[in-house]
């Protein structure tokens, strides 16, 4: 008990509020400092050459789909470059790959087929970007999924932020489409509608690192050179690469893009991915630890991004804290039920945000 | 809008009950992270749930003309089978007690005549009035003659996304 109350207590409270404060600070304060950078007038001729990544495993017949998509796309077919990367292991998707590939020069889009080469790294979708990265030709670098619906104006916005406004690197909205399939799908669009559509864009505006997602993300060809491209290492690559944006000083866009995904229809699906993105941030954390020559100051920056995607369990201590502070408060002191008090308030306003993230995310149906 | 609204209630109301599981996934990953130290990629199996509402018909007319002809139009909606098994459409449409299904499929070349039978006896067995078939690239010439003689209505698309613009199937009506 006296523990609990003279260090636990004190220490939880102070997590609670600073990683909170942390969290609402962007939603506050970015308004005051946005403003859009110069556009310059740009040719049609002038289009940058985009390669696209498509990463795919097991996803034969969605691969299809999103290759028609992105044939179909407002932007000129002999800008585009298409690498489709598989496993060795997959041969049923690394078929349909090569069928693309073989019949794509018809219709001027360059696509190529790359099989991922078996290397001491990991196997996963970072191994992947990279060795299709080596493949590319393009100015601008992109990653999509292969089960992605996109935006048919995407890569024109992407080369009007890169080329046209002077961005680094760009991300495009994602949203979970499928929250008929039940609540832990409506909480993931609400989480994503919250994420991408009221954060992201704020927290960007704010100077923050900027945590970029899984798909629908350019980047600058020789800046993604520069950095050393994805680290094959991380589970949530995506997210350390923009880690590495932020140390370097780089300027990311939101876009005005929506691409549809699908959210895992059951719980065992979900808790894999989501424990695979949870482990990314905490391998992100240590490798933050031990960058050196960076500021102290950047570096808690980092620090504290990553633990962003933790708020809701730091705020499930606070909860738990915070009834227990309710059920016994004549034996805890009263300065620490009022620093738990804003917790209750953070999640309030943290419950409001998220059921404001459905009604964005759904504005348009 | 008030499904909506009451949606995004709900949404926020349980957060604290969404964030638990996230305890979860947490505690997962410290142990796949400190304990276990094996990196695996654990892939995210896609079922392609989220082209059935907005990639799929998205910007069509279909779904509009539908309703504007007086049917209610319910997406990605379950219809349970006699057989006791729940069958799932891409829409489900409603007027007047009789119920008009729309689903999307696609193959690598053609659709198979496998495929239509398949569909043919989920149709018989929801009991449904009518069901139209969006098929990508194209139906076998077997599984259209088979599409005929059940009265499946079919469409068939190059690309089930964007940009399709459907025209309203009579189901039988002329």
């Amino acid at each position: 008990m006296d523990i609990l109350v003279s260090f636990v207590l004190p220490f939880a409270s102070f997590l609670i509020l600073i990683v909170n404060a942390y969290v609402l600070f962007p939603l506050i304060s970015s308004p005051l400092r946005r403003r859009d950078r110069e556009q310059k007038e740009r040719k049609e001729s002038d289009l940058p050459r985009i390669s696209i990544l498509l990463p795919a495993y097991r996803e034969g017949k969605t691969l299809l789909r999103t290759v028609n998509n992105i044939k179909r796309m407002n932007y000129p077919n002999k800008k585009l470059e298409l690498i489709i990367v598989t496993e060795i292991n997959d041969p049923d998707t690394s078929r349909i790959a090569k069928r693309a590939a073989s019949s794509a020069e018809q219709q001027g889009i360059v696509i190529k087929h790359v099989i991922v080469k078996d290397t001491p790294e990991p196997r996963g979708k970072p191994r992947a970007l990279n060795q299709a990265f080596e493949h590319t030709t393009g100015e601008i670098v992109g990653v999509l999924d292969a089960e992605d619906a996109i935006d048919t104006e995407l890569c024109r916005k992407v080369a009007d932020a890169i080329c046209v406004e002077g961005y680094d690197g760009v991300q495009g909205i994602l949203d979970m489409a499928n929250d008929y399939d039940g609540w832990l799908n409506v909480h993931f669009r609400s989480e994503y509608g919250y994420w991408y559509r009221l954060y992201l864009p704020e927290l960007n505006a704010s100077g923050y690192p900027f945590p970029f997602g899984g798909t629908t993300n350019f980047f600058r060809a020789e800046t993604l050179r520069r950095i050393g491209g994805w680290d094959s290492y991380n589970l949530t690559e995506d997210f350390e690469i923009g880690m590495r944006f932020h140390v370097s000083g780089l300027l990311v866009k939101m876009l005005d893009a929506v691409t549809r995904e699908e959210s895992p229809t059951s719980f065992r699906a979900w808790l894999r991915q989501r424990t695979r993105w949870q482990r990314g941030k905490i391998q992100t954390m240590r490798k933050i630890a031990r960058i050196k020559g960076c500021s102290i100051g950047r570096k808690t920056h980092m620090l504290m991004s990553c633990l962003v995607p933790h708020v809701g369990v730091i705020n499930i201590i606070g909860i738990f804290l915070s009834s227990y502070i309710f059920v016994s408060r004549q034996s805890i002191p009263y300065e620490y039920t009022m620093l738990l008090f804003p917790n209750l308030l953070v999640i309030f306003v943290l419950a409001y945000l998220h059921g404001l993230g459905y009604l964005e995310a759904t504005k348009d149906e | 809008m008030q499904r909506r609204l009451l949606i995004a209630f709900l949404a926020g109301a349980t957060l604290p009950a969404y964030w638990v599981l996230h305890w979860i996934a947490d505690l997962r990953a410290i142990k796949q992270e400190f304990v276990e130290k094996r990196i695996v990629w654990e892939k995210t199996e896609h079922r392609m749930r989220h082209m059935g509402v907005k990639g799929f018909f998205g910007i069509s007319n279909l779904v509009n003309l539908l309703e504007k002809s007086g049917y209610s139009v319910s997406a990605g909606k379950k219809l349970r089978g006699t057989s006791g098994n729940d069958y799932l459409f891409d829409f489900v449409c409603k007027q007047a007690g009789s119920i008009i299904v729309i689903k999307g499929i696609e193959a690598e070349e053609n659709v198979s005549e496998t495929d239509v039978i398949e569909l043919v006896t989920v149709m018989r067995e929801t009991g449904v009035s009518g069901m139209l078939l969006v098929a990508s690239p194209a139906l076998s010439r077997e599984a259209h003659d088979t599409a005929k003689k059940f009265g499946l209505e079919v469409i068939e698309t190059e690309n089930l996304n964007y940009g399709v613009t459907l025209p309203v199937p009579s189901f039988g009506k002329e």
